[in-house]
């Protein structure tokens, strides 16, 4: 079964693959999903930083005050159980996408 | 730059700041929203607007709180947490107006934002509501001043007029004195009644003798108004039928006259020379007009003389006004009335065997017939308004479909479907607000615009004005309009499965409940705008019949002007016959005049009739099988003034006022009584006791009478001392443009009687205008509107059509890879809008006919189910159909199927 908590979880999903690549700090992500995503998807402060809070919380990322110039910045890194929550993730929605794929498939024959 | 730390601990509702978990949060959302702020900045923003973009970043503080103290608790999930109960606590006591207002206010931010990304179609939906529901109000607002404004009284729904008509009832007139007398007496539904008979008087203004309306009234004609005097007194009882020489003045008088003197009463007034005391003035919202115009105000009152006591029963002169008793209704009035006629007919079958009494609201008697037409024009308004609805869905639809990603994303997200709905109706009536501000303007620039062109013969068409409850009905009308037409897209969009929604490329506009949505509208916007103009072609068709239509005379350089002599300096048939000799003789030697006469009525303004009978036939023992004939006198060479033609025999002469008492009678009265004899030479008479026999000397054209739209009635001229009245109309024939000459005319009437105003002063051509002026408005309006709705039909075809190929680009790109040539794609898209302009045509001719129920009766010499007209029509929808589909058609005909199926 799929977990009712997979809606948001694609939000989650979208966070730890870009902080696969390296880490980034919270505005970076939200930028780089609405850039990559044409648009599309665009985030606010209110609805990111919750998710990487609760993130943080589960151990999935760690989060690190870096000084910039004048600026105080809060960069995050995936940890190892990040990463094990990462592939998990990326294998429920490929299974999830595909099985809806195949549903709606077959609803259009 | 502010200090975002504590911007957001002033908005960040967290019970304890000091907790190092709270610090950190507070911490790092001001770090992100100071991240936002320099981003900004390095894009170019002004400080205030990358200030405000940060902020927007956070839309609901409480909601962030939650958030955040779930997201605190998620390591021991299954355990509520304090600081998650504590937030979400804050958010279920969300149901505080203030906080639903800040709610509120944040939802329309966002919808603002939104609707400001799609400059076009925001601009387009605004235009389409403001213009259907402006051009409504605007309509409504005449219509409200002209028809549906109750009468000045108290209780006005009980204030009726009575009026004599026949057991037919094919017509009504004004009552006789005795037959008042006894419907007062003997009726058992009314609490007050009164009679009233209008006069001419001329008074002196700022030294100028001018005419002003008033009327004798009985002293109960107040009590039916049921309106107190502002100052002294009404007619009292024992005034009725007496030598009193008192008069009541309305307000208007009181201030063209006396300037308002707060002294008038006891003042002397001298009306046609007679002098009269002011009793009275009444106040400034009482208006009575005549029953026949409603801008014809009776500007004051006098008693009845004796001699109205000695009035014969078959003498119909006295309009009759009653006041209901509480509680009666018009049916038992009604049924009260026929019970009295009954038994009038009997004690007087010589008068009366045929009389009886028709009751009428007032206001239905004076606004009725405005107020008709009105509503057909409000109905054509209605119907624009509705297209404009059809237009607005679509294209509500249609970004939807636009936005079913973007929609489906953010339920993915999580977004709840309520949520969404919400923000989109929120779009909706933001637009709709947007929609209703614009509708005001319209309505007031259009409301000015109407008030220039508005026809004079409109009642009360000086009170037309943009009221507050107007604008309200603008605004409630956009809105409602705008949250109907957005809840459907709403719902239909919130309904998507986001997973088809994401599935790239398939979406299809054209195929599935959406697309039949569209189409829907579409069609059904082809058959109102079929309506609309089939309506139009009809009233059009029927106007220009009557503009081309021969009314029997010329109107081409006649002025016209009416004078009415003083009874008491004039009070022989040879001193009025003086006087008119006199004056055109004047008239006829002033420069730029060809001729001058005078007659008693002038074509359209009706006139008094009444039965003949002819010499060597049995008279009909019954007066009302006796020929009706139309009443004329003239002075002067009235048909030659006129370009009447005269078909036989002579004019009249001086000498026809005796001896054998010459008449000249029309063409139809010539066909009637003497079918297959030459009429001139016969006799026939007015009046039977005592026959006073006429000779035909003459046969003239015929002339309408009573306006363009009716036909001819018998008709004869008789010479002035046959038939000597006191009012009159000149008529002349100008050399030069006749307003010009008004000035010349005006100084020789003075010249001839310095007591006498000149009135309705008119060129023949304003004559005809006149009559022709609310169909002209109706048919203007009317035709505005048609045109209106084509336009706005084409753009909903053309949108339908180009969403259609824009959704359908890869299918056509394969259809044209197949082998489609390009001619074969054309006939294909344009297959699809002629499909749709096919259905509407059907659906709209079944419309059209229905609506030529109400229609029927504005029409003139044309079917409403003529059709050359509906042919026309059909033609000219398909015609503006193919036009809106072709452009579409083009471009799908000129896809690149390269292209199109790269896209995919």
């Amino acid at each position: 079964m799929f977990s009712p908590e997979l809606k948001k979880g694609s939000v989650e999903l979208l966070v730890l693959t870009l902080l696969e690549e390296e880490p980034r700090h919270g505005y970076q992500i939200g930028k780089l999903i609405e850039a990559r995503s044409g648009g599309l998807l665009t985030f606010r402060v209110s609805s990111l930083y919750p998710v990487l809070a609760r993130m943080e919380e589960r151990g999935w990322v760690r989060g690190r005050w870096v000084e910039k110039g004048e600026q105080r910045l809060r960069f995050y890194r995936l940890t190892t159980s990040g990463e094990r929550a990462l592939a998990r993730k990326r294998q429920t929605w490929r299974v999830y996408a595909d099985v809806i794929d195949e549903l709606t498939g077959l609803s259009h024959a | 730059m502010r200090d975002w730390t504590e911007w957001v601990k002033e908005h960040l509702p967290l019970d304890d700041f000091e907790a190092p978990a709270a610090r950190s949060m507070v911490e790092e959302v001001a770090s992100l929203l100071e991240e936002v702020y320099r981003t900004a900045l390095a894009l170019g923003r002004s400080p205030e607007a990358a200030d405000a973009e940060a902020r927007a970043h956070i839309e609901d503080w409480d909601q962030l709180a939650a958030d955040l103290a779930r997201a605190r608790g998620s390591r021991r999930e299954g355990t509520p947490h304090r600081a998650a109960e504590w937030a979400d606590e804050r958010l279920r006591r969300r149901g505080h107006p203030v906080e639903r207002l800040a709610d509120l206010l944040l939802d329309v931010r966002r919808a603002a934002r939104s609707l400001r990304r799609t400059p076009v179609f925001t601009a387009a939906v605004v235009l389409l509501l403001g213009l259907g529901v402006g051009a409504n109000a605007a309509i409504f607002s005449v219509l409200e001043a002209v028809a549906l404004k109750p009468l000045p009284y108290p209780e006005p729904e009980r204030v009726v007029t009575l009026w004599s008509t026949t057991v037919e009832r094919d017509g009504r007139g004004p009552a006789s004195f005795p037959d008042y007398l006894d419907w007062r007496r003997d009726n058992r539904s009314f609490e007050a009644m009164g009679a009233t008979q209008g006069m001419l008087a001329s008074v002196t203004e700022d030294g100028v003798p001018v005419q002003v309306r008033g009327a004798r009234a009985t002293a109960s004609l107040f009590d039916v108004f049921g309106v107190e005097p502002a100052m002294g007194r009404r007619i009292l009882p024992d005034e009725d039928a007496s030598d009193a020489r008192v008069v009541v003045l309305s307000y208007d008088l009181w201030t063209r006259l006396f300037s308002r003197d707060p002294d008038v009463l006891g003042k002397t007034l001298r009306l046609s020379g007679e002098r009269y005391v002011v009793v009275g003035v009444m106040p400034k919202d009482f208006v009575v007009t005549s029953p026949w115009d409603a801008n014809d105000r009776v500007l004051f009152w006098t008693p009845f003389p004796p001699d109205v006591l000695t009035a014969h029963r078959d003498s119909y002169s006295f309009p009759v006004y009653a006041r209901l008793r509480d509680g009666v209704s018009l049916q038992a009035a009604r049924n009260d009335m026929e019970r009295v006629a009954l038994s009038l007919a009997d004690a007087y079958p010589a008068t009366n065997r045929t009389i009886r009494v028709m009751v009428s609201l007032l206001h239905a008697v004076l606004f009725a017939g405005a107020g008709g037409s009105l509503f057909i024009v409000l109905g054509a308004a209605l119907l624009v308004l509705l297209i404009a609805c059809g237009n607005v869905a679509g294209l509500l639809l249609a970004r939807g479909a636009v936005r079913r990603r973007e929609v489906a994303l953010r339920a993915a997200l999580g977004a709840s479907r309520g949520r969404i709905i919400r923000e989109l109706l929120t779009e909706s009536g933001l637009l709709a607000v947007a929609g209703g501000a614009m509708a005001m303007v319209l309505v007031v620039v259009g409301v000015g615009a109407l008030r220039g062109f508005l026809p004079a013969t409109l009642p009360r068409v000086g009170d037309v004005a943009v009221d507050g409850p107007v604008l309200g009905l603008a605004m409630v009308l956009s809105l409602l309009t705008a949250l109907v037409f957005g809840l459907a897209p709403a719902l239909q969009a919130a309904r998507v499965s986001h997973v088809e929604a994401l599935k790239e490329g398939s979406a299809s506009g054209f195929r599935g409940r959406r697309g039949l949505a569209r189409r829907g509208f579409v069609v059904a916007q082809l058959a109102l705008t079929l309506m609309l103009l089939h309506g139009t072609v009809l009233l059009v068709g029927s106007y220009v019949l009557l503009r081309q239509r021969d009314q029997g005379f010329n109107p081409d350089n006649v002025l016209t002007a009416s004078v009415t002599l003083a009874a008491s300096r004039y009070d022989s048939a040879e001193a009025r016959l003086t006087f008119f000799h006199d004056l055109l003789a004047r008239l006829d030697a002033l420069p730029g005049v060809r001729q001058a006469a005078a007659v008693n009525r002038l074509p359209f303004e009706g006139g008094t009739n009444a039965r003949v009978i002819v010499e060597g036939r049995p008279v009909p023992p019954d007066p009302n099988d006796r020929p009706l004939v139309e009443r004329k006198t003239a002075v002067g060479k009235y048909l030659s003034v006129m370009g009447i033609p005269l078909l036989a025999g002579r004019t009249l002469e001086e000498t026809d006022a005796s001896g054998i008492r010459g008449v000249v009678i029309n063409q139809r009265m010539a066909d009637r009584l003497w079918p297959d004899e030459d009429p001139l030479g016969k006799h026939f008479a007015f009046g039977a006791p005592e026959p006073e026999w006429l000779t035909v000397v003459g046969v003239a054209a015929n002339v309408s009478q009573w306006g363009p739209e009716w036909g001819t009635l018998n008709e004869a001229y008789r010479a002035y001392p046959l038939y000597p009245q006191r009012t009159m109309y000149l008529a002349l024939k100008t050399d030069v443009p006749p307003t010009r000459l008004i000035p010349d005319v005006r100084r020789t009437v003075l010249a001839v009687d310095p007591d006498l105003p000149l009135t309705r002063v008119r060129t023949a051509r304003q004559l005809v205008s006149d009559h022709l002026g609310q169909r002209e408005f109706t048919t203007t309006l009317i035709g505005i509107f048609a045109v209106l709705a084509l336009v706005l039909t084409m753009v909903g075809i053309y949108g339908i059509i180009s969403y259609f190929v824009a959704q359908n680009t890869h299918d056509l790109g394969v259809r044209m890879a197949l082998g489609a040539g390009h001619g074969r794609l054309l006939r294909y898209v344009l297959g699809k809008g002629l499909i749709l302009a096919g259905t509407g045509v059907g659906v709209g001719a079944l419309g059209a006919y229905w609506a030529t129920r109400v229609t029927r009766r504005l029409l003139f010499g044309i079917s409403p189910t003529s059709l050359w007209p509906s042919a026309g029509v059909v033609v000219l929808i398909l015609a503006a159909a193919i036009l809106a589909t072709w452009i579409p058609a083009r471009r799908a005909a000129r896809v690149d199927p390269a292209r199109a199926l790269q896209a995919e």
